[in-house]
């Protein structure tokens, strides 16, 4: 049975827009290798719970970044002999995240200083 | 399928994948207190778009591009309803602009590219340089185009190169029919007289029936069948399956239908409509008392054969001469002089290629297609044009929607042909309306042409070569409107999406001047299409108004008495009484008779040897002659210069006499009296030296009898009833006081008491006939001020539009100009010279380019040059006028902003 305000508190969440979870995933995999479901509990527990990962979204971003060429992916026998598909990032990924990275930092200033006027 | 495959295997990975992070949901799930259910559930929720996700992951895959496209045109269709006027002057124009297009390239296709529905058709060649259709006496020029029957039996005997020859003819005008050889009114049919293998070479079957075959063309009128067209079948019989057996009577003879041909087949003479096809061996029965068929000096036939496989049309020229030579070297036996038998020997034929089949109509009208074809090509332009000057001010609005769009994550390339598949939505919803304005505009046009002399009957199918190059014109277009903008708005940056708008002093950099550029390349077009109206239009005015030298108050009735059995001296008795009848009727001042007629495109030639003269060349002997009647030249009201008319004196018996042109005197006799001098005419069925010599009479004033667009040339005119031996035309000149339509039925009852076989092949004013002359530069005008008047339309719109935005985007500065003390014609001016800059580098590109274009049009002007200065002054004056009514309103606008409300709008 599940309960409608556990829903309703899952809306009123910070959406997030595709090419920020693009960044978003990037910025993890420079930690290291890592299975999708991995990224998204990094993401989720690095930004306190505030940010949420559907998986409608995640993989399909996932897929993005390896048909640009920014991340790979390959499949690899856990230790509990589990089959799990592996993204890591290249090194063009690498170049894109700080492409992203100071375009997003434009924008948050730009977006600032109005917000800080009148 | 391979992708298909891959997906498959794909999907099964993700799926595992996804079945995967579910587990791991649960687990943690479970960590947090939830019991196993409970967890499965909830993470069932979050998973809830696991469905989705897999679409949307497998879309990234491969058919991304075709989701795109179908989400693109989705979009783009959202964004057109919203703005419905946008949407629908630019589907309108494009219509207008597609559609004129594809209406000119049927035409153009039907009647001078589309190859004759038959086998091969790039086999075929007309022996040739051009086919004349028409029938000729005697020997035409060096390059042989029409032929006696003899002649067309000789070839085909004696050439190698050709698998099959078919000979040819149109039936003399429209005949009068009658099915079924039935009471009543004759109907009128075209058709053709064609020899048996006519069919055969071609390659055309039956539909019904069968066609004609070398059987029926052996000996003359012992066969009496013909093969109707598809077409005639249709109108004339209702598809009625029980048409064959029935008989259709022309001239003497009854014809039996045994055969319809197939369905596409109209005859290998393209735009001329044929009704039915009948053996060469019937031509005397069906045209009385016309017995060309054994006449060696009858030229009425157009000959087409049908290359041997392998052989080259080079080859076979070389072998068709050389049967040519053989022929005329046992000709030439029988000529008197031995310049005779060289002119004869000169002869040659010329091959071209009949793969399109032969007309006239595309000898007349084709140049000005293609003319017309540059023009609507233009409008086009014009009108892409301003759709991309509208598509980039939109874009200009639309940057921050973009530059968002590209800031989440949309790849350049992604708006890129997102900003494209609006344009092409565009131009496909603008090519879909204009297929039917393409059908309409291609029946006017063939309806409109169809005024001339004689009615054109072309199919435009929409087929396959149409549809193609309409498509080929919607994707141009959606290039040339969208490609620009798209570029420019996709370069937009992420940064740039959240910066305000070019405020003060701004003029949003590339963008303004990108549409600058636009307004002065239509200002350029347009200068083009005006001039070139210009031209046309005052060509039409000059040959319309033309004086021909000849009175225009002239009614031209055309007998026929052969048919009627009138030959020589009784077919001149008969001419006698019709004058005298003719001249009894109320309304006709006077009357006159000729040979050939006025405006008729009839003339006689024959060489002219002046007694006392210096010898001159062959090519300087010839000159073309009338057979007039008395009185002839005051009937037409020509002056004349010295001498005297024909009168009836001039008779049988009598002294024989000539009257000349102002030409012809001033050639021979320069300025001394022509009068009393005397000379030869040999005429083609006599020997030469035995013609007799006729004496110079009278001098006439020069007029132009073929038309405005022939040069006056050498003239003379011998009495018609001194006229032995021959049976000339029976071409009647009224000088009427009164309208046609009061005149014209006592004429006909007049010639029909003479007596009633006789037909009144055509009875016309003569302003009718020049009408009818000019119909090609009617259209050719109309046209080319219908495209100068929209451009300047589409033209005056981009710069109003330009102007607009310029104001709108200046108004903070205009506001503080005024605050600072400007007058309005101060802040008038700037708009102005605003605008005026982009007019000025318009036409600095328009006027050569228009001189350029002018050029090209020089073979159809007629009465001024193609630099005509005047026409050129003029579109200019216009087209500044136009500007100037384009600014005005923006320049109103700029006059009327509120210095303050301006400086408080930042």
């Amino acid at each position: 049975m599940y309960r409608y305000m556990a829903r309703r508190d899952h809306d009123t969440r910070n959406a997030l827009l595709p090419g920020i979870l693009d960044m978003l995933v990037l910025r993890t995999l420079t930690l290291g290798p890592l299975h999708g479901y991995g990224i998204a509990r990094h993401i989720e527990q690095t930004s306190g719970d505030r940010l949420r990962i559907e998986e409608g979204s995640l993989y399909p971003a996932l897929q993005r970044l390896q048909i640009q060429g920014w991340v790979t992916s390959k499949w690899e026998t856990s230790s509990t002999s589990r089959r799990a598909r592996v993204y890591q990032l290249t090194r063009a990924g690498r170049r894109q995240l700080e492409q992203e990275a100071s375009a997003y930092d434009q924008m948050v200033a730009a977006v600032a200083a109005v917000m800080q006027t009148g | 399928m391979l992708m298909s495959l891959r997906g498959s295997r794909l999907d099964r990975e993700l799926q595992e994948e996804m079945q995967q992070h579910l587990e791991w949901r649960v687990r943690d799930a479970v960590d947090t207190g939830l019991r196993e259910d409970e967890a499965r559930l909830v993470a069932a929720r979050r998973l809830g778009g696991l469905l989705r996700a897999r679409e949307s992951s497998r879309d990234v895959w491969g058919l991304t591009w075709l989701v795109d496209l179908a989400q693109d045109v989705r979009f783009g269709m959202r964004l057109l309803g919203r703005n419905p006027g946008f949407a629908g002057a630019a589907v309108l124009s494009l219509a207008l602009g597609i559609g004129g297009n594809s209406a000119i390239f049927s035409l153009l296709d039907a009647l001078v590219f589309r190859p004759l529905p038959v086998a091969a058709p790039d086999k075929l060649v007309l022996l040739g340089a051009r086919a004349l259709i028409g029938t000729g006496f005697g020997v035409q020029g060096s390059e042989r185009t029409i032929y006696t029957h003899r002649d067309y039996q000789e070839l085909r005997a004696r050439q190698q190169s050709f698998g099959g020859v078919l000979a040819a003819s149109p039936a003399p005008g429209e005949s009068n029919v009658r099915v079924d050889a039935g009471a009543g009114n004759p109907e009128r049919a075209t058709g053709s007289l064609v020899s048996g293998n006519y069919f055969e070479v071609l390659g055309v079957r039956a539909r019904l029936g069968r066609v004609l075959t070398s059987a029926d063309d052996t000996t003359a009128g012992t066969h009496p069948v013909v093969v109707i067209s598809h077409d005639y079948w249709t109108r004339r019989f209702a598809s009625d399956t029980g048409v064959l057996g029935r008989t259709i009577l022309i001239g003497r003879a009854a014809l039996v239908v045994v055969g319809v041909a197939a369905a596409d087949f109209a005859g290998d003479l393209v735009a001329s409509r044929t009704d039915f096809w009948i053996p060469l061996s019937m031509q005397e029965e069906v045209m009385p008392n016309r017995a060309w068929l054994n006449d060696p000096m009858s030229l009425w036939l157009r000959l087409v054969g049908r290359l041997r496989p392998g052989e080259s049309m080079a080859h076979a020229q070389a072998g068709i001469n050389v049967a040519l030579q053989q022929i005329l070297a046992e000709r030439a036996g029988s000529l008197p002089t031995p310049e005779a038998r060289q002119r004869l020997l000169d002869q040659r034929i010329t091959l071209t290629s009949a793969a399109a089949g032969v007309s006239s109509v595309r000898n007349r009208f084709a140049s000005s297609l293609r003319i017309v074809m540059g023009m609507v090509a233009l409008v086009l332009l014009l009108a892409c044009t301003n759709l991309a000057t509208m598509m980039l001010a939109r874009a200009t609005v639309r940057h921050k929607e973009l530059g968002l769009r590209l800031a989440l994550g949309a790849s350049r390339s992604r708006v890129l042909r997102q900003l494209l598949t609006e344009s092409l939505l565009l131009s496909v919803l603008g090519a879909l309306a204009g297929i039917g304005v393409a059908r309409i505009g291609g029946q006017l046009l063939l309806r409109m042409a169809s005024g001339g002399p004689a009615p054109i009957a072309l199919a435009l199918p929409l087929d396959a070569r149409v549809l193609g190059f309409t498509a080929a014109v919607t994707l141009i277009s959606a290039l040339l409107v969208g490609l620009v903008p798209a570029l420019i708005a996709s370069r937009s940056n992420p940064s740039a999406a959240i910066r305000l708008d070019p405020g003060f002093g701004s003029r949003g950099r590339f963008r303004v001047p990108a549409r600058r550029v636009l307004v002065s390349a239509q200002v350029a077009m347009t200068l083009v299409l005006l001039v070139s109206a210009g031209l046309l239009v005052t060509t039409l005015r000059n040959l319309s108004q033309n004086d021909l030298g000849f009175d225009r108050q002239v009614l031209q009735v055309g007998i026929d008495g052969v048919s009627s059995g009138y030959r020589e001296g009784r077919l001149l008795d008969l001419a006698q009484r019709l004058i005298a009848s003719m001249t009894g009727i109320g309304g006709v001042t006077s009357v006159a008779l000729s040979d050939n007629g006025l405006l008729l495109n009839n003339d006689s030639t024959a060489p002219v040897t002046v007694l006392g003269d210096k010898p001159r060349s062959d090519d300087e002997r010839f000159a073309n002659f009338d057979l007039v009647s008395d009185g002839y030249f005051r009937t037409l009201g020509v002056p004349l210069v010295s001498g005297r008319e024909f009168t009836d004196r001039d008779r049988q018996g009598a002294p024989r006499v000539a009257i000349v042109n102002e030409a012809f005197a001033r050639y021979y006799f320069g300025d001394n009296s022509a009068l009393g001098r005397q000379f030869r005419a040999a005429r083609p069925e006599r020997e030469a030296g035995s013609e007799p010599v006729v004496t110079i009479v009278g001098v006439a004033r020069d007029f132009r009898n073929q038309g405005p667009r022939e040069a006056a040339d050498r003239r003379f005119y011998l009495s018609y009833f001194q006229a032995d031996g021959m049976t000339p035309g029976l071409q009647f000149q009224l000088r009427v006081s009164r309208s046609p339509e009061a005149v014209g039925p006592a004429v006909r009852s007049v010639v029909r008491q003479i007596d009633a076989t006789l037909d009144i092949e055509s009875m016309e004013m003569i302003d009718a006939s020049l009408d009818r002359m000019l119909v090609r530069d009617r259209l050719m005008a109309n046209l080319a001020a219908a495209f100068g008047a929209l451009a300047m339309f589409l033209a005056a719109t981009g710069l109003y539009g330009v102007l607009a935005y310029t104001v709108a985007g200046r108004s903070r500065e205009m506001g503080i100009r005024m605050a600072l003390g400007a007058r309005r014609s101060e802040i008038v001016r700037l708009v102005v010279r605003d605008g005026g800059a982009m007019v000025v580098a318009g036409a600095a590109i328009g006027i050569p380019a228009a001189l350029l274009v002018a050029r090209g049009l020089s073979t159809q002007l007629f009465g001024l040059s193609a630099f005509s200065p005047a026409i050129l002054a003029a579109s200019v004056l216009v087209l500044l006028t136009v500007a100037a009514c384009a600014a005005y309103l923006p320049a109103r606008q700029a006059t009327r902003v509120d210095p303050l409300v301006a400086l408080k709008s930042e």
